[in-house]
């Protein structure tokens, strides 16, 4: 049994741009966001929420969000991660996005998190939840 | 079913009721009841979809946005940059000080 498709994962903001930007250099997003989103159990919280919002059209998010509904399972946090727990991830030495980034995760109990940011808070050892690249979720998944 | 240029008007029966929650949903987002069917098809027809399917979609809109905006050659870096920013701004409007 392979772990990642049974346990909750989470997309960066970063894989599904370039995803849908087809972007070259980053060719394991695309093959994530449009191949493997049906065998894996999504949870997107708030933060991802937004900063896609921020990047896509009311109709583009409506659409992506749609797709997204086509994962294994899905949850949605559209509750902002606790203050205090932000409060301790930067303690611990994350800057403040990733802060909240790692609080969702956290309480959300999300075992993976799949981003292009090879630096996502690498400065902290002991995470409750492990960090792929798109390139290493996709070798896991298959 | 009458075709002109890139749409295609077409004429349908649907059960009344279907009819009047379209209306009032049209009225509600004070759109015209055509556009919302109109989306409200694209919509079904995407649920029907694969993944890719609908991917492929958003993909070649977002692509062509971003063409006109004279943003879809940017830098790896560029777009990682950016997003990281934004990610700043966001926790620092949800988690002010």
């Amino acid at each position: 049994m392979n772990s990642i498709r049974d346990e909750l994962i989470s997309l960066d903001t970063n894989e599904f741009i370039f995803g849908l930007r087809k972007d070259v250099s980053r060719p394991a997003c695309e093959i994530l966001v449009f191949d493997k989103l049906s065998e894996l159990r999504i949870h997107l919280p708030l933060q991802i929420l937004l900063e896609l919002q921020h990047n896509l059209t009311d109709e583009e998010t409506r659409r992506v969000l749609l797709a997204v509904m086509k994962a294994k399972a899905v949850t949605w946090d559209y509750a902002p991660a606790p203050l205090e727990l932000v409060r301790t991830w930067q303690q611990r030495g994350a800057k403040k996005g990733d802060a909240v980034i790692a609080a969702h995760l956290e309480i959300a109990q999300v075992s993976y998190f799949v981003s292009e940011n090879r630096h996502f808070i690498a400065e902290i050892t002991d995470l409750p939840f492990k960090v792929l690249t798109s390139e290493e979720a996709v070798q896991l998944i298959e | 079913m009458n075709v002109n240029g890139q749409t295609i008007t077409v004429t349908l029966q649907v059960p009344r009721d279907v009819y009047d929650r379209a209306s009032q949903t049209a009225s509600r987002e004070r759109r015209p009841l055509e556009d919302l069917l109109s989306r409200l098809l694209a919509e079904g027809l995407n649920v029907h979809g694969t993944v890719r399917e609908v991917f492929e979609q958003v993909s070649a809109q977002y692509r062509a946005r971003l063409r006109d905006e004279g943003k879809l050659s940017q830098s790896a870096d560029g777009i990682m940059q950016e997003l990281h920013e934004l990610r700043e701004k966001i926790a620092d409007e949800l988690y002010p000080g």
